[in-house]
């Protein structure tokens, strides 16, 4: 038995497969930026179709259910809704910040005790950010993550950053961090989100019985849509969109 | 009902605020028809948001596909096509109804089909009319479309006129803002134009350049506005329902007049009505009025089908396939889709 694991949040989407043990068994990252809805099933027929695997060999999908593009959230979440759907299969919703945990162990250059920091690029001095043991996943403007960090790491300790936050606010950080803190950022190729993480998150949940129906497992915007913020604020109508029928 | 030796096609459509997914046996026979409307949401926002649009599709389009199914009879597996609408329309919301219908194409090995929108609303006249054949003239009348398009053969088409800016709806939408009738406007106008006279105010008929089936509707809105505001300025009272009932009749005669010179030059004796518009009352008596002085012969879709469904989905997926065969899993969807044959 397999555990599928789809992941768009980021800019390149990505699917794998892992077995019940944790053994990774495939692994597709699409090549091109933001073409999720195009290149998502046809890694995962590839996939399937290299081992000759279907849906009853499925244990459950775990998804990325966000943070990050919200577009991009929603056509991995809508795929993996789906596919429970037709194969009556469990769902496990994964953190796409929380998940990067599972990169130790496996990833070369990534020491035990190196503290994992994530920000994914919310814009205008945002991220939606998670340090392990230090701040849990979240909102939050990108001077408070590194308050937090400059205030509570002690020496000895390496500061790990992942995320586009990082291609976004490099500057910021390092202004900030200086010589205070030891810390390095992800090289470009391991950097970003990746289902290889969320198959293991999703195999983790998968033991633990943490699984969900498909019509339960919805996205973690972590934000309002701008027009809801808008319409509590007494800001509307906007009203710029007809109905186009 | 079980199934039979009938052809299933299940059609989904999400290009704007309407999750619809329907079971149509051979192209025709509506076996389910489930909708999702936001429309009460966006009554708040005054239009629709595609962000939330997005976020509610998401959530409701799993469950709109079990009852639809559940309706119709069926389960998934006795389904034989997957039609969905790939273009054009607000893309976060295109993207839902192609990525669910992949996902699903892709877990039962069922073959899947992009419909472009209006070949969808064209259709939905195959399932109100079970005996209707191309060729005809169609008319396509929504928020979003003015066209006019020669339906040569099934999935044959020929575009021959559209908007050049706003859609007939869209302009209703606004004037309705601006007269302050709520949204949606076409109901709303077509509802006080009931009331008011059109000859009582007159509006440009923007006719374009001699033997032109295109559209121009952008200067009505500011026509209602210079008129509403030099009453205002004059301390004239206005009835709103006559601004409705002359702007709606500007409108109307505009769409009327061409799309009959259209039927008649090419020689067609069928004119097909589509489009939410399509269900505006005024337009449909103009229309029947003169398909009946040129001995035309007039098709609309009955109410439901008139606003999206994904009937319509279907029956236009079921045509394309047996024309073009299916697309393949990396099939993707297009905010501006051109439609052509
Ligand atoms: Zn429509």
């Amino acid at each position: 038995m397999y555990i599928l694991a789809i992941e768009t949040t980021g800019p390149n989407g990505s699917a794998a497969l892992i077995n019940e043990y944790g053994k990774p068994v495939s692994h597709r990252v699409s090549h091109e930026s933001m073409s999720h809805l195009k290149d998502l099933i046809p890694m995962i027929e590839d996939m399937t179709g290299e081992l000759k695997i279907g849906g009853e060999d499925i244990s459950a999908i775990s998804c990325s259910i966000g943070p990050g593009s919200f577009t991009g959230i929603r056509i991995g979440v809508s795929t993996a809704r789906a596919l429970a759907q037709a194969w009556g299969k469990p769902c496990v919703a994964a953190s796409s910040l929380t998940s990067f945990v599972h990169r130790r162990g496996r990833e070369e250059g990534l020491r035990d005790d190196d503290m994992i920091c994530v920000i994914l690029n919310a814009r205008r001095h945002q991220v939606y950010g998670f340090v392990e043991g230090l701040m849990k996943a979240g909102p939050y403007m990108i001077e408070d993550v590194l308050k937090v960090i400059m205030e509570n790491v002690t020496e000895g300790r390496r500061v790990v950053f992942y995320g586009d936050g990082v291609d976004a606010y490099e500057s910021i950080i390092r202004e900030t961090l200086g010589e205070t803190v030891d810390y390095v950022f992800a090289p470009k190729e391991s950097r970003y989100q990746d289902a290889a993480d969320i198959a293991l998150a999703g195999l983790e949940k998968f033991r633990a019985g943490d699984t969900v129906h498909y019509s339960e497992l919805l996205p973690d915007y972590m934000r309002e849509a701008e027009a809801e913020q808008k319409l509590k604020a007494g800001e509307l109508p906007i009203s710029r969109l007809p109905k186009q029928e | 009902m079980m199934k039979d030796n009938s052809f299933l096609t299940l059609g989904i459509e999400t290009s704007c605020d309407e999750t619809a997914i329907s079971v149509v046996a051979d192209g025709r026979r509506m076996l389910s028809n489930v909708i999702a409307s936001q429309i009460d949401i966006f009554k708040n926002y005054g239009g629709v948001v595609p962000e939330i649009a997005s976020r509610h599709h998401l959530e409701n389009i799993n469950s709109v596909l079990e009852r639809s199914l559940e309706d119709a009879g069926v389960t998934l597996d006795d389904i034989d096509l997957i039609g969905v609408t790939n273009g054009p329309g607000l893309v976060g919301a295109l993207l839902m109804g192609v990525s669910t219908a992949k996902a699903l194409s892709f877990a039962k090995g069922i073959p899947m089909v992009g419909v472009h929108h209006l070949s969808g609303h064209i259709s939905a006249n195959f399932i109100s009319h079970p005996e209707l054949e191309p060729p005809f003239m169609s008319l396509i009348v929504s928020g979003g479309h003015t066209e006019i398009v020669n339906v040569k053969d099934h999935s044959v088409i020929e575009v021959l006129g559209g908007t050049r800016d706003d859609a007939a709806g869209e302009c209703f939408d606004k004037v309705a803002r601006v007269l302050g009738l709520g949204y949606p406007g076409g109901p709303k106008i077509d509802r006080a134009a009931k009331e008011g006279d059109p000859d009582s105010i007159y509006f440009k008929r923007v006719m374009l350049e001699k033997g032109s089936y295109d559209f121009s509707f952008s200067g009505l809105k500011t026509a209602v506005l210079n008129y509403l505001n030099s009453q205002r300025q004059a301390g004239k009272e206005v009835r709103r329902e006559d601004v409705a009932a002359s702007f709606q009749q500007a409108v109307l005669d505009v769409i009327v007049r061409k799309t009959m010179d259209a039927c008649l030059e090419n020689h067609e004796d069928k004119i097909v009505m589509a489009g939410g518009v399509a269900a505006n009352s005024r337009l449909r008596a103009m229309m029947e009025e003169e398909c009946r002085k040129n001995g035309i012969k007039l098709y609309y879709p009955e109410p439901v089908l008139c606003t999206d469904n994904g009937a319509m989905i279907a029956c236009a997926a079921y045509y394309k396939y047996r024309r073009n065969g299916a697309d393949g899993l990396d099939l993707d969807c297009y905010p501006y889709l051109e439609f052509q044959a």
